[in-house]
């Protein structure tokens, strides 16, 4: 419990910060969708000249991207980047602090077993997910309120506010992998923004190139908002996978964690 | 059976060399130095005593625990003290410290501020504006606020002024009588003569000797320097004798045999000044290691 406690205690500000954030980004995107409504006919006019892949590698569909719920899963993509840097930098920070501050010799000698070190941290990181996406939902929720008087469905946006949670654990997930695998670790952000970035350009490619096979290395793409939307329903494949994927790599976290030698300064 | 026991312990880095059939039994109440050069495998020693690191072969056991599998249990009654102590960012030392402090099953609060007085720390200040020596205590209070039956101290000197080191010497001697034991890495002899009552010598991975401290000094030469009025006789050396140094009346030399004898020689000289003394552990080590 102390060290569950100490990692929420490490990483509150900073979640603060993330949650403010993303709330922020949420609601002031939204807050254009009246704006692109009434302009609506002039800009699918507009976005007829530009290329077609250009369009897709921005997640731009225009019938869908008019109706309120469609809009937010466009802004959504820019959402789930900063979310998923979130999530990375809070699995690698939490599990990669005693690396990254030289305190594993601290925390080691005492009595408490390699596995519970780890699963209080996962603990506390999944703790700080859930909160800031419980905050998300709610900005989402309002602002799409406040922006369109026409009825929608509340089930959808939840659906696609969890794909979003979703995406944070797998983040979260390998984040903590490589903080427990790594051997030195000097700052958090730069590793992080290098992967989470690396991961989004893979996802510009696949919708590019639209190969099947690279959804399966494109987290942003494991679930896709606008089927989401028409089907209120996950796809099972990838929510199984996604899911496959993180308990894989806690489990591979766990294991590493529990036998890994800790070297000396 | 000792309190800390290690069987034929082996721990290779990959190839290269850790330690090899590393036996050592400490007795509980027994204050252990451990020297050995840089490299020589006490820090890896220690670490696989302390479950950091797993040993390739062999076993460590404490309190007749598998090191290996019940640390847990055994980091309850465990104090370490690294050579470098590393602390989390913006803590304040008594957060550190209550979060040490928030493992064990006890209040430590009593304690934390006694060593802090005797020590002269300020625990409301932050760690990051410590220096050296200042972090250095907060490792040695940290070590010990839960007084741990065993202490284990990795060349634990180093920033600590000579006021600090005797203060610290002096709570680790106390500590002791309390029943505490000590095992003590160091590389610096003549803090190793001061407080310990056995010591092993390690030497590339492998424990070339273990034995109290007394008792290495026994065996050992006596370094004897002499100057005397008349010249000496021929008949005053003998092959108890070597390393003689004859230079005019200055006389020196190492002695090894039975020192009544000895004194009976010097008895029909004419002694103008003599100094014998001990050999040092300093002495004793280098003699070690430059025999082999």
């Amino acid at each position: 419990m102390n060290i569950f406690l100490f990692e929420l205690k490490s990483s509150f500000k900073s979640t603060i910060i993330w949650i403010f954030a993303l709330c922020l980004v949420a609601w002031g995107f939204m807050m254009i969708f009246p704006a692109f409504m009434s302009d609506s006919a002039e800009i699918i006019e507009i976005f007829k000249n530009y290329p077609p892949e250009l369009m897709k590698a921005l997640g731009f569909v225009p019938d869908q991207f008019f109706s309120v719920l469609g809009f937010y899963s466009f802004v959504l993509i820019y959402i789930e980047l900063i979310a998923a840097m979130q999530a990375m930098v809070l699995g690698l920070g939490t599990s990669g602090r005693e690396i990254r501050t030289r305190t594993s010799e601290f925390l080691l000698t005492k009595p408490v077993k390699r596995w519970e070190v780890l699963g209080a941290k996962i603990s506390a990181i999944l703790f700080l997910l859930v909160v800031t996406n419980l905050f998300l939902m709610a900005a989402s929720g309002i602002a799409v309120k406040q922006v369109s008087s026409l009825p929608f469905s509340l089930t959808a946006l939840v659906l696609v506010n969890v794909s979003t949670f979703l995406l944070q654990l797998v983040f979260a997930a390998l984040g903590v992998l490589l903080g427990v695998t790594f051997r030195k670790l000097r700052s958090v952000a730069p590793v992080s923004l290098a992967i989470v970035f690396g991961f989004f350009i893979v996802n510009m490619l696949k919708a590019i190139f639209n190969d099947a096979w690279i959804r399966y290395f494109s987290p942003f793409q494991f679930f896709e908002k606008y089927t989401i939307i028409a089907t209120k329903s996950f796809d099972t494949t990838f929510l199984i996978y996604s899911i496959a994927i993180v308990l894989g790599m806690t489990l591979l976290s766990f294991v590493y964690f529990s036998m890994k030698d800790i070297h000396s300064v | 059976m000792g309190i800390i026991e290690t069987k034929k312990l082996t721990k290779y880095y990959g190839k290269s060399r850790g330690v090899i059939d590393v036996d050592l039994n400490i007795e509980e109440g027994e204050i252990f130095g451990f020297i050995g050069p840089n490299g020589a495998g006490k820090s890896t020693t220690i670490r696989c005593l302390l479950n950091l690191i797993k040993p390739t072969s062999g076993k460590a056991t404490m309190f007749g625990l598998d090191c290996q599998k019940d640390y847990r249990k055994i980091h309850e009654e465990i104090g370490y003290l690294p050579s470098e102590v590393f602390y989390y960012d913006n803590m304040k030392v008594k957060e550190l410290l209550a979060y040490s402090a928030s493992f064990f099953r006890k209040d430590c609060s009593a304690k934390i501020k006694e060593l802090a007085n005797r020590l002269d720390l300020d625990l409301n200040k932050k760690i990051d504006d410590l220096s050296y020596g200042n972090r250095k205590k907060v490792g040695i209070i940290q070590g010990l606020l839960h007084s741990p039956k065993v202490i284990i101290l990795d060349e634990p000197t180093g920033g600590l002024d000579p006021l600090m080191q005797q203060t610290f010497f002096e709570i680790l001697k106390e500590e002791n009588q309390r029943g505490a034991t000590v095992l003590f890495s160091s590389h610096i002899l003549s803090e190793v003569q001061k407080l310990c009552h056995r010591v092993a010598i390690i030497k590339e991975g492998r424990i070339i000797r273990i034995d109290t401290m007394a008792s290495l000094q026994e065996n050992m030469y006596l370094k004897v320097e002499l100057e005397t009025k008349t010249p000496l006789p021929d008949t005053f050396l003998n092959n108890a004798m070597s390393n003689t140094q004859i230079n005019d009346h200055d006389i020196s030399f190492m002695y090894k045999g039975d020192a009544n004898e000895l004194i009976g020689k010097l008895a029909q000289l004419d002694v103008a000044r003599i100094h014998m003394s001990e050999p040092d552990l300093e002495e004793i080590f280098m003699h070690y290691y430059e025999k082999e």
